[in-house]
């Protein structure tokens, strides 16, 4: 009996073998496997087997079946995949539709918000149309002084309108920093706000300026703020967005709204300091502007310095985006040729 | 601002350095933005001493010699030379290949002339920019040597820096400014030349006076009499010191007082004595509309506000920016009145801005100067106008100086700096840190230390965050320990943050639905938004007639680029743009601005496939984009709804409260009236974001799901082409009751058998929460929904 079982054995490797396609499965399925299959017979003929002999015929007998079935799965298994294989191409492409992109700067502005916003900063957004006391007033500037100069401004048509109060004297924004003016006037410290926006300067266009760009700006007033929050935060924020290992240094400068002011620069982010064509060999990229909130604007949007200090920061997208990417020309930022959008 | 470091080690004694790196360094950590820096060496680049071993005459050529030339370099050069004076043994300045001769700006190559072999230029003065002396070659003395670098023979060691100024640091207009920076970063003291001037014994009170009538403009102004002068051409050294910085040589005394002013930071103007009429300066404002001639030989219209100077009959220079043509220094001139004075800033800033009018003098004058300087530059430029023009100056000064200033004094509270800076000095710290750059340490006040800060700072230290600030630049931005510990004290004010999330999902939402972003312009030509019958904001200033006016919607500008990429890359491109962004409008009394959400096809249909076919975008492709925006987001319309517009039909979009947007096909008339020319249709969607952010359904409940499979059905049928599918829909949709779940339009077929009909068929679906719906409960709702149909619309149902 136990011979028979190993020819049987044999028999169906050898079987197995032959099967090509799912015919001679079927087949090979109905000779062993079904209810009146050589599989079946051999379990009913188990009756038949001496009592002694039977434990080990038994034993042999399901170590056959599952043989028979294994060799059947897997046979099952090889001859649908390959029979897949041989209807599709698959190295055609696959169907796609237009790639999707966000704005260079929109996403840049949404980005370097969101590394504030971890850090407690909420997003503000000001009116584009300002005025001379949120422009310029409220921030330190008069109107006689020097640093109008440093900022073009485009003032608005206002027949039919009564401006007779100068501070009202309608204009585009030159800078984001009114939006600091409008919270401070009508919100108590603590403030921590993110102002990300367009602004506008009455500049000749080339590829390097436009009479339009984006800046985006943070302001924090709370007590005892400090300058060494200032560098904590804006190093925090190179860390963020332009890379982990780069230094960031502060130069000091002159802004009407803040002082001490600096300028902040980054190490250069493509050849790590060590000067190149993008750092104008200096090995540092200019990305931010800051200070400690000068007193002055304090009192002008009726917070008491004495109580309040803060600090504030801001910087233009455009070029910080020009250096970060090696854009040429700022006014591919405009043409919005897809070629260069779908680039980012 | 232009300066040369020589020049500013002149007024550094024992100054030395290590580098030019780390003194770049310094002078950046000081504040000095440096723009550019420019080595005097540069341009004699490959430029070397060498010496004519041997002269022979050019075979072919009567006029050239041929010279071997040892410089340096191993081998003699072969050197072509056209000049007369060329001799053997000479010592001369060659041009190696690949110099840049300065003048000129050609490039020395290896080159036959005449068939002779030339490697190199034996180079003239003239060649080199160093004069105009071109009568022949450049000899130089024997302090050169053979094979040394001709920049290092000629001492062309000095750097030119380009620093940016900030109108609060006038007095880093000057050299003596900068080097007090520089002093103060390595621990030096700066100090200017010494003066020792030789009088004569005529006194200068006889020639002239000095009457300021406007002494808010003019606070101080001294004259000095120099008579005698030579007016000649300035000696070397002031030309290139001049020219190093950018100035142009003009004569000995208007050169000096331009080297003075530079060195000092004190503008000064250099009167023809002779032509002063009545002996006296009046400093007054002008009549408004008067006409003075500067010495640009411009006519300028003055205001009554500009400050002048005069003699008892006329105007002789405008105070502080430009000196006029009837009195400037000629070679004629023999006797001087030289000017220093103190103006009002904001006088001279002003005036200049209305002539449209600047100088180097203005420049300064705007910034504020220093009221003391006034008498050291006047004394300064006439010592050196009797050393380099013979002139002889009078005894004593006229000044006029109606109302002395009086010392700047601030008091500055210990912990304020530490708390402000987060530092912990001392009030020794504090009092060397600001002795480095002259502010003095008077006496304490209490808890206060009072300093007196240097009349050249009077225009930019005024209060005590002035002096934080200096202690804060003098200890070093870089030295101020950092604070990351970023303290959280929340705001209980969430300003508008819903609405801003709000846009960032819809900028995302477009993004993932396969639009490209964009930015454009907000400015643009108000010729244009006429058509759009909506009054924009103008700007009263603007750059360009093309961008006089605000914005007033969002697709003007996507027309625009459509346009330019159809331009670029053909008219099937499959264009899917977004944009969102401010719109202005004039509402008469005030100003509006409205957040908008621009949306735009055109085109081919996107679907990039190998079994597909290809289309044009269509409406119903815009359409069906906008109603999944809308529920994507969860937005609620009321409403929408086709109109009849001047542009052509649109569909208009409605929340409960207000009108939200609109969807249209852009009209042929509307691009030709643009003047927009794009060739395949555009379909815009504009909306105002405001308006959609209010109809965002918020607070969602569960609604159950039924757990019994739906029953499909199709219906098909046929009505006149004038009916149309929203009738049919809410016919249907009536018809079938609670019952019918789904609905949706899946074929619209017309042909020439239908002649005026046409077909629609319509996929029904429905479900209950009870059980799995039988025919026998579907089929008298579907008898209903032909019986309507068939009774409102003569719809034909298809078998």
């Amino acid at each position: 009996m136990l011979d028979n079982l190993n020819n049987i054995n044999s028999e169906v490797e050898n079987e197995i073998k032959s099967v090509s396609d799912l015919n001679g499965l079927e087949e090979f399925r109905l000779k062993y496997l079904s209810r009146k299959g050589v599989v079946a017979t051999l379990f009913e003929n188990l009756k038949d087997v001496p009592k002694e002999e039977k434990g080990r015929y038994g034993k042999e007998l399901n170590e056959l079946k599952n043989l028979v079935n294994n060799l059947f799965e897997e046979k099952k298994n090889s001859l649908s995949t390959s029979e897949e294989k041989t209807d599709i191409d698959i190295t055609l492409e696959g169907r796609t539709y237009n790639e999707g992109t966000r704005h260079l700067i929109s996403k840049a502005l949404e980005e370097i918000s969101s590394i504030f916003v971890k850090i407690g900063f909420k997003v503000y957004d000001g009116p584009e149309i300002e005025d001379e006391f949120h422009n310029f007033d409220a921030l330190n500037t008069p109107w006689f002084h020097p640093s109008r100069d440093m900022q073009d401004t485009f003032y608005l048509d206002t027949k039919g309108k009564d401006i007779s109060d100068k501070s009202k004297t309608p204009l585009l924004r030159t800078h984001t920093s009114p939006g600091q003016v409008r919270v401070m006037q009508s919100h108590k410290p603590p403030i921590r706000i993110i102002l990300p926006g367009k602004v506008f300067r009455n500049e000749a266009i080339s590829a390097r300026s436009l009479s339009q760009f984006h800046q985006i700006e943070g302001l924090y007033v709370d007590k005892n703020v400090t300058f060494g929050d200032l560098k904590g935060t804006l190093d925090y924020f190179a860390k963020q967005f332009f890379g982990n290992d780069l230094k960031t240094r502060m130069r000091p400068s002159f802004f009407p709204f803040t002082e001490p002011s600096a300028e902040v620069d980054v190490e250069c982010f493509i050849c790590k300091g060590e000067g190149c064509r993008i750092c104008k060999h200096t090995g540092w990229v200019e990305i931010a502007g800051c200070g400690m909130v000068n007193p002055k604007v304090f009192e002008n949007v009726g917070l008491d310095p004495n109580e309040y200090t803060g600090f504030a920061f801001g910087m233009g997208i455009e070029r910080t985006i020009m250096v970060k990417y090696g854009i040429p020309d700022i006014r591919m930022f405009y043409e919005n040729d897809v070629r260069f959008l779908k680039q980012f | 601002m232009k300066f040369s470091l020589n020049w500013v080690k002149e007024l550094i004694p024992g100054f030395e350095y290590n580098s030019i790196k780390e003194l770049n360094e310094k002078m950046i950590a000081a504040g000095l933005d440096i723009e550019s820096i420019e080595f005097e060496g540069e341009k004699f680049k490959n430029f070397v001493v060498g010496k004519v071993v041997e002269k022979t005459k050019h075979p072919d050529a009567d006029k050239l010699s041929v010279c071997k030339v040892d410089a340096g370099t191993g081998n003699l050069l072969s050197i072509v030379c056209g000049a007369p004076n060329v001799d053997a043994g000479q010592l001369v300045c060659v041009a190696k290949v690949g110099a840049i001769v300065p003048n000129g700006e050609f490039e020395i190559k290896k080159a036959k002339l005449r068939g002779v072999l030339s490697e190199g230029m034996i180079c003239s003065a003239k060649e080199l920019n160093l004069s105009e002396d071109h009568n022949g070659i450049m000899v130089l003395d024997e302090k050169a040597k053979i094979g040394q670098d001709f920049a290092e023979y000629i001492g062309a060691d000095d750097y030119v820096y380009e620093i940016g100024v900030t109108p609060n640091r006038g007095d880093l207009l000057s050299h003596i400014g900068v080097a007090r920076e520089i002093a103060a970063a390595y621990g030096y003291k700066c100090e200017l030349p010494e003066v020792s001037l030789k009088e004569e014994e005529e006194n200068a009170h006889n020639y002239v006076e000095v009457q300021i009538d406007n002494s808010d403009y003019c606070k101080r102004f001294r004259a000095r009499i120099i008579k005698d002068v030579e007016v000649k051409e300035s000696p070397e050294w002031l030309k290139k010191k001049l020219t190093a910085i950018g100035l142009r040589p003009r004569n000995n005394i208007v050169d000096i007082t331009n080297y003075v002013m530079m060195e000092t930071g004190q503008p000064m103007h250099a009167f023809d004595y002779d032509k002063i009429l009545g002996k006296k300066i009046i400093v007054k404002t002008a009549n408004e509309g008067d006409k003075f001639t500067t010495l640009d030989s411009k006519e300028r219209v003055l205001n009554d506000k500009s400050l002048m100077i005069c003699d008892a009959e006329r105007y002789l220079s405008i105070a502080g920016i430009m000196g006029g043509e009837n009195s400037e220094i000629t070679e004629t001139t023999k006797n001087v009145l030289l000017e220093t004075a103190y103006f009002d800033s904001v006088a001279i800033r002003l005036n200049a801005k209305k002539l449209g009018l600047a100088s180097d003098a203005s420049h300064r004058f705007e910034r504020g100067t220093d009221v003391e300087m006034v008498e050291y530059a006047s004394d300064r430029a006439c010592e050196l106008i009797s050393e380099l023009g013979g002139g002889k100056i009078l005894k004593g000064c006229v000044d006029n100086y109606p109302q002395a200033f009086s010392n700047v004094e601030i008091e500055l509270k210990i912990n304020k700096v530490n708390s402000f800076l987060g530092l912990s000095v001392s009030k020794e710290d504090i009092i060397s840190l600001l002795a480095k750059i002259e502010i003095e340490y008077l006496r304490d006040n209490g808890d206060n230390l009072v300093f007196k800060v240097p009349e050249f700072r009077r225009n930019d230290i005024s209060s005590e965050i002035d002096l934080i600030e200096d202690i804060a630049r003098i200890y070093g931005y870089d030295n101020i320990p950092q604070d990351s510990t970023f303290r959280f004290s929340i705001s209980e004010s969430n300003y508008n943050q819903g609405y801003l999330d709000f846009q960032q999902k819809v900028k995302n939402y477009f993004y993932g639905r396969g639009f490209n972003e964009i930015l454009t312009s907000s400015q643009q030509e108000d010729d244009k938004l006429k058509i759009f019958n909506i009054n924009p904001v103008k700007i009263a200033n603007p750059g360009s007639s093309e961008m006089n006016s605000m914005r007033v919607n969002l697709y003007y500008g996507m027309l625009n680029v459509i346009k330019n990429n159809q331009n670029h890359l053909g008219k099937d491109i499959s264009l899917k743009m977004y944009e969102t962004g401010k719109v202005f409008f004039d509402e008469g009394k005030y100003f509006r601005e409205e957040d908008r959400l621009c949306i735009g096809i055109c085109g081919n249909y996107d679907l990039t496939s190998f079994d597909g076919k290809e289309r044009d975008f269509d409406l119903f492709d815009l359409k069906g984009e906008v109603n999944m925006f809308l529920q994507s987001l969860n937005i609620q319309m009321k409403n929408s709804t086709s109109f009849t517009s001047p542009e052509g039909i649109k569909i208009k979009y409605e929340t409960r409260d207000n009108y939200a947007g609109e969807l249209f096909k852009v009209e042929s008339k509307t691009l030709k009236l643009l003047n927009v020319e794009i060739e395949k249709p555009v379909y815009i969607a504009e909306f105002n974001l405001q308006t959609l952010y209010k109809a965002v359904k918020t607070g969602n409940v569960y609604e159950p799901i039924s757990k019994f499979p739906p029953v499909k059905r199709d219906l098909s049928f046929v009505v006149e082409k004038n009916v149309v599918f929203k009738d049919i829909k809410d016919i249907i949709s009536k018809s079938g009751g609670k019952l019918l779940t789904g609905l949706h339009l899946f074929d619209l077929y017309e042909d020439k058998k239908l002649g005026n009909n046409k077909s629609l068929a319509f996929s029904l679906e429905f479900s209950s929460f009870e059980k799995t719906l039988t025919d026998e409960e579907i089929n008298p709702i579907i008898s209903k929904i032909v019986k309507n149909l068939e009774k409102e619309l003569k719809a034909q149902l298809r078998a």
